[in-house]
């Protein structure tokens, strides 16, 4: 990323304002995302974690150019996309893919798991003719599925085999760029662990750029190289993983840290927030997160901070972040490692999985 | 399984001091009517909640464990779910042989139940006070006024600000964790001995999932005994004393939360706690356990784990494991534990 090279993508001051209210309630302004600035490297996986409301989807689908901003740009390998006129744009799309949350509603039900995935190689003319059924294969073996079920329609698949298929069809069409929201958030435990498995794995054998939205800090660690963090439709924080989940330096991420359960009974302070999320019609002034922070000052309520970066590429929005007191850490709970009995126990679990006929990805 | 062994097992704490627990499951069998006969969503299902314990039931979609607890508060949606067998027992009578007017008295009284979704458990067209006061009103003959009172201080308690203008308002002025927070307050109108809580917090954002945390640990130290079901493993051994772990309709493990934790038999929850990402050193593959949760309507003959199960061996396929002890306390039902001579 900081090798001089222009990075996959940079967003700069993104702005999405929507109007809310009308002919019986009072006209108001919501500023989804409140300028947004960051950069996906190649092959770079950004995490962007927040609470619901806070625009991080709203943020996924300005990129992709599904709704409109209101004001900013977002350079994707140099060009803005928000400039592009509409047929220039579709060609860009095959670079730039998205994966949903709800493999339920995300998929065609009246079409075949086949029909799902040709889609967009029939849309950009990729590989038209015979070659086509081959890609729809590898494709489905890519992610672990049977090709021989590509005849099959949704309904016939688990929630999880639901989203190996919409990765398949982001896969399609070997993007540089895919934005996740929330991919695993609506499936079973030991389910979203494969999810997160094949996403790491495809995304670093093929070298994408991945933008993975999700409120889940632990799976955001296990995935991302850099993690950004928002609230209110600002970015309170963006840091690599390692040094985010070392050092939090803004009140919040350590308020999402700290609420990660341990899976053990435990006695460690931990900065529970009061109160919820305030209405994003009427955000609090200065620092949106000043009624709720146990570090206020006079001058968060007053005087917005910035996001200032250092020079490792740790950026917080916090004036204070420098006087408060030492973060506790994780959980110990979270961070020792696994005990020698069930590490071996789990190996057996890989050992299985690992026997699957998944054959690596072999890209074109 | 027959009644002795369950008892073998789950001694629980205040048995160890002679009390009977509070709750007891025993034997507990669930069917749904579906196209093409009756689906088994809970399978002699056994354990117990001792008085002011936390007892935690951890399963993922179609393990029977929110089944269970309807079960238990005779929520059961009629006519297609039927208790097919065992007993129930709250304080040592058989609530599923008890004249429906009391299990109706104990309902709402002795045993209180929150649910995941705190948008649709309250009525719109009614302030939040109304709600709680006619929770209060259906079990104890208390004046309105007195009604009033005692609703804004369970607000006050379940650490609602400014209780006294929110207990005039309606749910849509209410946030989420606002709403779960009303939710737990009308549970404990009528201070319930078990409260059941279903995914409390799933539904939540994570920093108000913990507020509700909190609150829950705080009502367990106040006396009530907690019944909570949870897809989270870490939440549920944050909170509980014991945990069960079903598994598509059975109770696959069962024992003290730390050993559970930390020396688990069961196959499953040791794939499950590998399926949670953690933060210790060095970069470990994430495991997945393969393949998917059965289909009910379908279940593999034997263990149903068999097919996702990487230690399995040929008596799986032959009959279907009984919760057995290993450990005072702790069971699971496998034909191949322990796991050691295994691994």
């Amino acid at each position: 990323m900081s090798s001089g090279t222009a990075p996959l993508l940079r967003v700069q001051d993104l702005r999405k304002h929507f109007q809310t209210g009308g002919i019986l309630t009072r006209r108001g302004r919501v500023a989804a995302v409140d300028g947004l600035s960051f950069e996906i490297g190649d092959g770079e996986t950004l995490g962007l974690v927040g609470e619901s409301g806070c625009g991080k989807s709203t943020t996924g689908r300005l990129i992709l150019r599904l709704i409109e901003p209101t004001s900013g740009s977002v350079v994707f390998r140099g060009q803005d996309l928000l400039r592009l006129d509409a047929k220039v744009m579709m060609s860009h799309r095959r670079n730039l893919q998205l994966i949903f949350q709800d493999p339920f509603s995300s998929l065609n039900p009246c079409m075949t798991v086949r029909e799902i995935i040709e889609e967009p190689l029939l849309v950009h003319h990729v590989d038209a003719g015979s070659g086509l059924v081959r890609r729809v294969a590898e494709l489905l073996e890519m992610v672990g599925l049977n090709p021989a079920h590509m005849g099959r329609y949704p309904h016939e698949f688990s929630g999880g085999q639901r989203q190996r298929i919409g990765i398949a069809r982001a896969l399609a069409l070997s993007p540089q760029l895919i934005v996740c929201d929330e991919p695993v958030s609506a499936l079973d435990v030991s389910v979203q662990a494969q999810i997160l498995n094949l996403l790491r794995r495809v995304q670093r054998e093929m070298r994408i750029g991945l933008l993975f939205i999700s409120h889940d800090l632990m799976a955001v660690r296990y995935i991302a190289h850099r993690v950004a963090v928002m609230y209110l439709g600002k970015l309170v924080e963006v840091a690599p993983t390692t040094s985010i989940f070392a050092a939090p330096r803004h009140p919040y991420t350590r308020a999402l840290l700290d609420a990660i359960p341990a899976p053990e009974v435990e006695h460690r302070p931990r900065l529970v927030l009061e109160g919820d999320l305030p209405s994003p019609l009427d955000p609090p002034s200065g620092c949106h997160f000043h009624p709720r922070c146990p570090f206020t000052t006079a001058r968060c309520s007053t005087e917005a901070p910035a996001l200032s970066a250092d020079d490792k590429g740790h950026s917080v929005a916090c004036h204070n972040w420098r006087d408060i007191p030492r973060w506790g850490g994780l959980s110990p709970a979270l961070t020792r490692p696994v005990e020698p009995r069930l590490d071996r126990l789990l190996a057996r679990f890989r050992q299985l999985a690992g026997n699957r006929p998944i054959p690596a990805a072999a890209e074109a | 399984m027959d009644g002795a062994d369950s008892h073998a097992l789950s001694p629980g704490p205040s048995s160890a001091s002679g009390a009977p627990p509070l709750l007891q499951v025993r034997g507990l069998s669930v069917s749904f009517a579906a196209e093409g006969g009756r689906v088994p969503a809970v399978r002699n299902a056994d354990f117990d909640i001792p008085a002011g314990g936390c007892v935690g039931i951890v399963g993922e979609s179609g393990s029977g464990k929110s089944v269970t607890s309807l079960a238990i508060m005779g929520l059961l949606p009629q006519p297609a779910g039927r208790i097919s067998g065992g007993r129930i027992l709250f304080e040592g009578q058989d609530l599923l042989t008890m004249p429906p007017r009391e299990v109706r008295a104990l309902r709402g009284g002795s045993i209180s139940m929150i649910f995941q979704e705190p948008m649709s458990s309250l009525n719109p067209a009614f302030t939040v006070g109304d709600q709680i006061m006619e929770a209060i009103r259906a079990h104890e003959m208390v004046s309105a006024k007195e009604a009033r009172n005692r609703t804004i201080e369970l607000l006050r308690q379940v650490r609602i600000p400014a209780p006294e203008r929110r207990v005039d308002e309606y749910p849509h002025k209410l946030s989420g964790g606002m709403r779960q927070r009303v939710m737990i307050a009308m549970a404990l109108a009528c201070n319930p001995k078990l409260l059941i809580a279903d995914e409390p917090t799933t539904a939540l954002d994570v920093t108000v999932q913990a507020q509700v945390v909190e609150l829950l640990r705080g009502i367990q130290q106040r006396g009530t005994a907690i019944m909570l079901i949870s897809h989270n493993i870490g939440l549920i051994a944050g909170l509980a004393d014991e945990i069960v772990v079903m598994y598509a309709g059975s109770v696959v493990e069962h024992g003290p939360s730390a050993r559970v934790i930390g020396h688990p038999e069961h196959p499953y929850t040791i794939g499950l706690l590998g399926a949670v990402p953690r933060a210790q050193p060095g970069d470990h593959s994430l495991v997945g356990i393969d393949g998917t949760v059965p289909d009910l309507r379908r279940l593999p003959p034997g263990c149903v784990f068999r097919p996702r199960c990487p230690f399995s061996g040929p008596p799986c396929r032959e009959a279907e494991p009984a919760l057995r002890p290993l450990h005072p306390g702790h069971g699971a039902a496998c034909h191949m534990a322990p796991l050691e001579d295994v691994a």
